[in-house]
């Protein structure tokens, strides 16, 4: 079975420093790409000698990263011996920033998750949410398991491929060199924005044909990821889907990044709980007049890029109906019938954390090459 | 002279026509009046290139490809045109494309005129000292759409409407639009918009405005509800897609850079207040490109002579 994935920029491709390492880390993405991979189909696939690539498989059996998983079918001759992932063979470790308290997750490579941290309660800012993260890495490092692989860490904000946040107010971090701040751990640091990261990993699991996606989140913040021709599309400093700060109230409510009425004022997960203390119809209707604001942004999100998927993930539970019917009725009355005919808006279906899963697979994406879970 | 590079740019009221050595450098530039009915605006624009040919002692043998600009619907396949409204063409497609190649007897590329001249702002930006990944150019004329260059690459949308922000409704209440919705960005701002809110003779109704503003309370009115309603055009064209640069463009847009300052001013007012405005709708990352530029025929040309089914020059 073949899995899909968000493949990733220019900028993001592999770092490998020699050929040898180039072609071991192509060998493992073969392995990871399908089921069924013998020593021979790769030779095929990857138009390497048969040689080298029992080489570069008996070096990834060493390292722990691969197994023999049985016998194909024979073509004739001696049946092929059948490669998969050793999915214990490392473990990374996930942090998810876009809510608080912070949330992290050692697993292996199949997804399974081997240790939960989560921070203190409270908010932090500013160096105490540097400190509250650090924190929790090292207690993540320290947890038993394989060798750790590599660090993925979801953040709100502006954030660029140096790992340098430019804004996340929520956060209050302003130009922060947080890839420099954790440069000294003893595992590679990936940081990405978080409704980026949570994009890939809904991707993932769409239905073939629809490689144009919108995923928003609404987390503490707002943020959106952007799919298309499926490829994550980040835009200049991963501003690509940044609308939390667009303001959608005139004089609304104050905002922590110094504008009033921005969606995030409206359309955040507290912002939510907070308008159902005070509305007549309650959480229900909190949820539609924030569902009502995000869909006229979307509006010109969806006519600017035209997608054809719109995914909506939320913190709280139980609203997903409500805020489907808000949205997709305010996409239909802004948009020209011929934008709007193909366009499906619905919750999203992933079962496990998002943020978490997806910040998990950029790394084991970036570290190693592989494809999926 | 072999090689030429033909861009037609087909306007409202105007067509540009631009040739180019195989380099890029203009050699020869005509702007004729449009012919606006589907019978005989094909014969306008086949008069205009043998002109423009004309005018260096060139024919159509010396020409290796020729790219249209044109509003309206492209079929990628067949380069016919549907939906331009201001150019008679309905829902009846015009077979553009078809009947230049017979025509002239090189290959043609259509192209919807605004992403053309997005292709044309992203290398004008690039060759003078501007580098940028991507670009918004945001054509304000008789109507409003924008076109995108995602990473160097014309991006179309999966049914090919990306761009179409011109009909999302802004200002409900504002009165009707010619697509059926009421009060759509192209209601409040576009050109027309501002010649209809703001009568006058004068052939650049947006800097007559703006002039007025600063002695007439009513001008000004319109002026601020104009910028306004742009300046978040802007600010959503860029949370939507991360471009690096937003080009104006469109009769309005290019009009003496009147709009773009204003709308520098109204982001610059936003950065004041907030860091993240300042990052994200950097005033500095607006630019507005002198109208004779002709970036949609430029576009046209250079979109044409990068299809990788046309002849090496």
């Amino acid at each position: 079975m073949g899995r899909r994935r968000a493949s990733l920029s220019a900028g993001e491709v592999a770092r490998a420093t020699d050929a040898r390492a180039l072609n071991l880390r192509t060998a493992l993405q073969v392995i990871s790409s399908a089921e069924g991979v013998s020593r021979a189909s790769i030779a095929r696939m990857t138009g390497l000698t048969r040689a080298t690539v029992s080489s570069l498989v008996a070096e990834l059996i060493e390292d722990g990263l691969v197994v023999e998983a049985g016998t194909g079918e024979s073509r004739g001759g001696k049946p092929p011996t059948l490669l998969a992932i050793a999915t214990g063979g490392r473990d990374v470790i996930a942090l998810d920033l876009s809510a608080q308290p912070f949330r992290g997750t050692r697993s292996d490579l199949a997804g399974t998750v081997r240790a939960t941290v989560t921070g203190a309660p409270g908010r932090v800012t500013g160096d105490d949410a540097v400190g509250e993260l650090q924190r929790l890495v090292d207690e993540l490092l320290a947890v038993e398991g394989a060798p750790v692989a590599g660090i993925g860490i979801a953040t709100p904000g502006l954030v660029d491929e140096d790992g340098m946040v430019h804004e996340a107010s929520n956060l209050g971090w302003h130009d922060r060199p947080l890839g420099q701040e954790l440069a000294h751990l003893d595992a590679p640091v990936w940081i990405a924005n978080d409704a980026d990261v949570a994009a890939m990993a809904e991707y993932a699991i769409l239905p073939d044909g629809a490689d144009d996606v919108i995923l928003v989140r609404l987390a503490d913040g707002v943020g959106a990821g952007v799919v298309l021709n499926g490829r994550l599309w980040r835009g200049a400093r991963a501003a690509a889907g940044e609308i939390g700060h667009l303001v959608v109230v005139d004089d609304g409510a104050p905002c922590p990044c110094g504008l009033r009425g921005c969606l995030e004022t409206i359309a955040s997960a507290p912002a939510i709980l907070d308008a159902a203390v005070d509305h007549p119809d309650g959480l229900p209707g909190a949820t539609a007049d924030a569902g009502r604001h995000l869909g006229r942004v979307l509006a010109h999100v969806v006519a600017v890029l035209d997608v054809g998927d719109v995914v909506l993930a939320c913190e709280l539970d139980g609203i997903g109906d409500t805020l489907v019917q808000a949205v997709a009725g305010e996409l239909t009355a802004r948009l020209l019938p011929a934008q709007a005919a193909h366009l499906r808006v619905r919750m999203s279906t992933h079962d496990t954390d998002q943020v978490l899963a997806g910040a998990a697979a950029l790394v084991a994406h970036e570290a190693l090459g592989l494809v999926g879970p | 002279m072999t090689g030429l590079l033909i861009g037609v740019d087909v306007g409202g009221t105007t067509t540009d026509v631009l040739v180019l050595d195989p380099d890029g450098t203009t050699v020869a530039q005509t702007t004729v009046q449009t012919a606006r009915e589907p019978g005989i605006i094909v014969d306008g624009i086949v008069e205009a290139v043998t002109r423009a040919l004309a005018s260096i002692a060139a024919d159509a043998t010396e020409v290796a490809t020729i790219g249209i600009g044109i509003p309206g619907a492209i079929d990628p396949a067949t380069g016919a045109v549907t939906h331009a409204v201001n150019l008679g063409i309905g829902t009846e497609p015009l077979p553009l494309a078809a009947t230049l190649e017979s025509a002239f007897g090189r290959p043609v590329e259509v192209e919807n005129d605004v992403r053309c001249a997005a292709v044309a702002a992203h290398a004008h930006l690039n060759a003078t000292g501007t580098p940028v990944a991507s670009v918004a150019y945001l054509g304000i004329g008789t109507g409003i759409s924008a076109g995108l260059v995602l990473d160097g690459r014309l991006h179309r949308g999966r049914d090919g409407m990306a761009g179409e922000i011109g009909h999302v409704p802004v200002a409900i209440g504002a009165g009707p639009c010619a697509c059926g919705l009421d009060g759509c960005l192209e209601v409040v701002a576009s050109g027309r918009a501002i010649a209809q809110r703001w009568p006058t003779d004068d052939p650049a109704p947006a800097r007559a405005l703006f002039d007025a503003a600063g002695h007439d309370p009513a001008a000004a009115a319109v002026a601020t509800d104009v910028v306004t309603h742009l300046a978040t055009a802007v600010r959503w064209l860029v949370a939507a897609t991360g471009v690096d640069a937003v080009v104006l463009g469109g009769g309005a847009g290019a009009d003496d850079g009147v709009l773009a300052r204003a709308l520098r001013d109204a982001l610059r007012d936003s950065a004041a207040r907030s860091p993240l405005a300042r990052q994200m709708f950097d005033p500095d990352r607006l630019h507005s490109l002198p109208s004779d530029l002709a970036l949609g025929a430029r576009g046209a040309a250079r979109l044409a002579a990068d299809r990788p089914s046309a002849p090496l020059a």
